[in-house]
């Protein structure tokens, strides 16, 4: 009866470990999920921050020629960007686009540089506006008349 | 019982204190970079808030922009961009110089910088920015 007793003692005793163990390795689990989060969000708004972009094409005259617009857009962050992942919106329309980097030197996007964006787009004479969007977000918007 | 309790409590404090000092650096890393980012942005921003430049006069006839600058932040003559006519001509810029000192590629607060562009700008639309986004036009 006695020897019963030790060995239920035995499995509830190991039972209750299996479980303890189990719990703590599930919240360390979570935990380092939730900690390597926190980490992309904080090196998201990281870079966010560090990106500025300026479209800084003369708006009285942005060169149109043939269908053909040129938009000169420079980096003017803290952060390398690439500008493959570069969106384009011009009257609200996405525009697909030519990319050639001006400024000589590497083939990143560096701060300072200038990338030149001609694109293939049927507009009017008048207003216009030009959106780009890198790929976190950051912006810059031109008002233009052609 | 009493003791297969008290080391499963152990276990889970134990796993607790892991946890919670990984979240603890964790969040201090991602604060950290977060301000000094914060801090860079601000700074940037500053920086163009005060920067300023103008025309100061255009010889037209010979090409020669003379712009002063008249913000509070020291610029660089690299990474000047000048337009004309809306397309981006710095391969036309055959000088930039400071006005009494030929060498230097700082462009101080208050001194005149001097672009000579090869090439005719009669009539022509001129814009010129500088590193950070700043501009001017005529």
């Amino acid at each position: 009866m006695a020897s019963d007793d030790s060995i239920t003692q035995m499995i509830f005793f190991i039972a209750s470990i299996i479980v303890a163990v189990s719990i703590a390795g599930t919240i360390i689990g979570v935990t380092g999920l939730m900690a390597e989060e926190m980490r992309t969000k904080a090196n998201n708004a990281v870079s966010e921050m560090g990106s500025s972009i300026v479209i800084i094409n003369d708006p009285r005259h942005v060169p149109y020629e043939d269908g053909v617009i040129t938009l000169y857009i420079k980096n003017i962050g803290e952060v390398t960007q690439s500008y493959g992942d570069l969106i384009l919106f011009i009257d609200g329309q996405f525009v697909e686009f030519e990319v050639e980097k001006v400024s000589s030197g590497s083939d990143n996007w560096v701060t300072g540089g200038v990338i030149e964006i001609t694109a293939t787009i049927v507009l009017d004479a008048g207003d216009h506006t030009a959106k780009a969007i890198l790929g976190n977000g950051v912006s810059d918007t031109l008002d233009f008349r052609l | 019982m009493g003791m297969s309790v008290s080391i499963a409590t152990a276990i889970i404090f134990i796993a607790s204190l892991i946890s919670f000092a990984t979240v603890i650096g964790t969040l201090d890393e991602a604060q950290s970079s977060i301000l000094e980012a914060q801090r860079a942005s601000s700074g940037r921003e500053v920086d163009a808030l005060h920067t300023s430049i103008s025309i100061v006069s255009i010889d037209r006839a010979n090409g020669t922009v003379m712009v002063v600058n008249s913000g509070e932040v020291t610029l660089t003559t690299y990474e000047l961009d000048v337009f004309i006519n809306g397309t981006l001509s710095n391969q036309l810029v055959s000088s930039l110089t400071i006005e009494g000192n030929n060498e230097t590629k700082l462009w101080l607060p208050g001194e005149v910088l001097v672009i000579s562009i090869t090439g005719d700008l009669d009539g022509a639309a001129i814009k010129i920015v500088t590193a950070n986004g700043t501009s001017i036009y005529d």
